[in-house]
């Protein structure tokens, strides 16, 4: 007789489904910042060949206006969409709405206030930006315009997260792709074909943002197609206003150094070598930018996860995470490094430089992966509460580190480009002893910093499973040693074990169902044969007993469906009647993109 | 999941040990269904049952229905508390036989 014993074997968590929902991140994420990057660079081509080195000019005092824009939209948006992430790890949901709606509100009323003294203010702050009488003209076009645009540009971050968030990372893209292709777009009309010089360059940008930004807000809020997100505005307390800008400050942090760092390089290098080198810099930045599409657009992928398993305290999930950023990233950090290297020759060509750029190429290669090391810890520990290491990261990092190496190697009569990979592992050095300090002093992991004390408990256990009837049944029976190691009484256990086994049996057929159907309904199909792999739905498990409460959290990927969505009196949802009857609690919920179903017994 | 069958007399004993579950209740229902082409009563002893999911009562729901059209009997017996609990909440206490 069949046995279903198989008590040598243990519940474990693999990385299957995590990798998974990665993945389906990942790219759009690489794109997505890929798409940015290549606009500015386009943008600044087209106004150079139409307007010249006047117009370039003006759109290069111009970028603090932009750079202001960003920071606060960074800071808010960031603030409040890592807030959110952790909240909805902590099933709670309406707090996450409320700091959605506040970034709404908060985005709204700043960059209104921006906007007027701006406008009010545009003379003596485009005198300020340059002085000169050639250029100052064209500063106040471009500038009045970026003022008015300033809503439009700050609210585009409220999709970018929250999109993020709800797992629609497509949408994120589309937005991205409707900005930048508008863009070029409207350039080339109100550049080449109106002749409406820098005001039509600016105007291109904010029409071009607008149309991105209520794109995704309507993904975002319409009611067709919103998830977990209502629009409405909230005035925040000072309690959530100092949490936003807390939780944000790296994000705007990150903005601000980086405006540091180009006004700083760039005069060293003007001052120990001449326009020459900040012309060399000048391709050096923009390869730089283009890379940024995997040291920025990896760890982006994964941030929206991170604060969800954080919120959750679920560290397994987030070493998995982690794993799969770095091993991703570092494969396509080879890649891009050593396509750049040999492609050396022809980047400088496009960028008309006389002489080889194959020396500054070779350390932007070596700084690639240590500078994707750095941008994961950063963004790590931005969503894991240790803004303060997360920002000291970065000022080294972009702007401490490369002021003070950039000057030594010039000084030294050296050539300035390994500042670059030396600005990186500089950073990593001060990482490797500051984690160990915080690590010591506040009883945390040593590198990832993390409270480690309820995985260590007994009292939680994460698990990973398909949808095979074996490995269910393998599942229920297994969490039978867990729940006695946590003294959980035989109505409890049998509990625990019936609510794995008829919700995840239930999902697996409901799934099995509409994969039937959907062969049915595709031609040249025989019906029947069931025997396909990819039907399996993959489960991520979550079991814990604190401070008394017993409680089940499954993900699962496959169709999006809620098990207790309507009363179903079928013989098929016997095991699902029978499991509302057991349990207190049953909540169901769509986070990033994944089904989660949370269940207190 | 194990059963052993006995026979005593015109009535079956099935003693049934283990877990019924997703992967084991068809065993149980196959083990009914060939008891009762032998004889029109049985007996499952639950003494030994741990653990029983909804594929369980459709395996003892398929018995009560096959012993119904036989004008046979089934009985559960010696059915422990936990097991007793989901019988009772899923009403199957009301449909089967149990001792």
């Amino acid at each position: 007789m069949k046995n279903s014993d198989n008590s040598n074997a243990k519940l474990v968590q693999n990385d299957t489904f995590l990798s998974r929902t990665f993945n389906s991140a990942v790219i759009p994420s690489i794109l997505t910042t890929l798409t940015g990057t290549i606009t500015i660079i386009v943008d600044g081509i087209l106004v150079g060949q139409k307007i010249g080195l006047n117009g370039l000019a003006a759109l290069n005092y111009c970028l603090p206006l932009y750079m202001i824009q960003c920071v606060i939209g960074s800071l808010i948006v960031s603030g409040a969409g890592i807030i959110s992430s952790r909240l909805i790890g902590n099933s709670d949901h309406k707090g996450a709405n409320d700091y959605c709606q506040v970034a709404v509100t908060l985005g709204i009323i700043v960059s209104v206030l921006l906007t007027f003294f701006g406008v009010l203010f545009l003379d003596p702050i485009s005198k300020a930006l340059c002085s000169d009488p050639e250029i100052t003209p064209m500063i106040v076009e471009y500038a009045y315009i970026t003022f008015l645009g300033t809503v439009s540009r700050v609210l585009l971050y409220i999709p970018f997260w929250y999109l993020r968030i709800e797992g629609k990372n497509n949408h994120v893209l589309i937005s991205v792709a409707i900005m930048a292709v508008g863009n070029i777009i409207l350039d080339i009309v109100f550049l080449f074909g109106l002749g409406y010089g820098v005001a039509g360059a600016a105007l291109a940008s904010v029409i071009s943002t607008t149309v991105a930004t209520m794109y995704g807000l309507i993904i975002l809020f319409s009611k067709k197609t919103r998830v977990n997100f209502e629009f409405n505005l909230k005035m925040p307390t000072l309690a959530m206003m100092k949490k936003i800008f807390v939780t944000g400050s790296p994000a705007a942090n990150n903005n601000l150094m980086q405006t540091l760092r180009l006004l700083v390089v760039n005069y060293l290098l003007t001052y120990f070598g001449g326009t020459d080198m900040v012309a060399y810099f000048t391709v050096i930045n923009g390869v730089a930018s283009v890379s940024e599409s995997i040291t920025v657009g990896v760890p982006s992928a994964g941030i929206a996860i991170t604060g969800i398993c954080y919120g959750e305290h679920d560290n397994p999930s987030l070493r998995i995470i982690l794993k799969k950023e770095i091993i991703y990233g570092i494969l396509l950090c080879l890649v891009f490094g050593a396509a750049i290297i040999f492609g050396s020759d022809y980047i400088a060509m496009a960028y008309g430089v006389d002489g080889s750029i194959r020396f500054p190429m070779m350390c932007l290669a070596a700084s690639l992966v240590p500078a994707l090391l750095c941008g994961i810890l950063i963004h790590f520990y931005n969503v894991t509460g240790h803004e303060v290491l997360s920002n000291t990261m970065i000022t080294l990092r972009i702007f401490v580190f490369a002021a003070i190496t950039t000057f030594l190697l010039q000084y030294n009569d050296m050539a300035p480009w390994p500042f670059l990979f030396q600005e990186q592992v500089l950073t990593l050095f001060f990482w490797i002893i500051a984690s160990g300090f915080i690590a010591r002093r506040r009883k945390l992991s040593r590198f990832l910093l993390l409270d480690t004390e309820l995985e260590h408990s007994g009292n939680v256990i994460n698990f990973s499973s398909d949808s095979s009837a074996e490995q269910i049944a393998g599942a229920s029976e297994k969490i039978v040693t867990f729940c006695e190691n946590n003294d959980m009484n035989p109505k409890e256990v049998m509990s625990v074990s019936l609510a794995l086994e008829e919700i995840m049996a239930l999902i697996a057929e409901v799934n099995r169902d509409h994969a039937q159907e959907k062969r049915n309904n595709e031609k040249n199909t025989v019906p029947g044969d069931l025997s396909n792999n990819s039907d399996l739905v993959l489960f991520d498990i979550r079991v814990f007993k604190i401070q008394g409460v017993i409680g089940i959290r499954f993900r699962y990927d496959g169709i999006p469906f809620n098990p207790v969505a309507e009363e179903n009196q079928s013989d098929m949802y016997m095991g699902i009647r029978l499991v509302t009857k057991i349990t207190q609690t049953i909540v169901y919920r769509v986070v990033f993109g994944m089904n989660s179903l949370s269940i207190t017994i | 999941m194990n059963i052993n069958e006995a026979s005593n007399g015109d009535q079956i004993t099935l003693s049934v040990s283990g877990r019924v579950d997703t992967t084991t209740a068809p065993d149980l229902q196959t083990s009914i269904t060939n008891a009762f082409e032998k004889s029109a009563d049985l007996v499952i002893d639950f003494s030994e049952v741990e653990y029983i999911s909804s594929a369980g009562l459709r395996a003892l729901l398929f018995g009560q229905k096959t012993a119904q059209s036989k004008n046979g009997s089934m009985v559960v017996t010696n059915v422990t508390d936990a097991v007793k609990e989901v019988l009772d909440i899923t009403g199957f206490s009301n449909i089967l036989t149990i001792q």
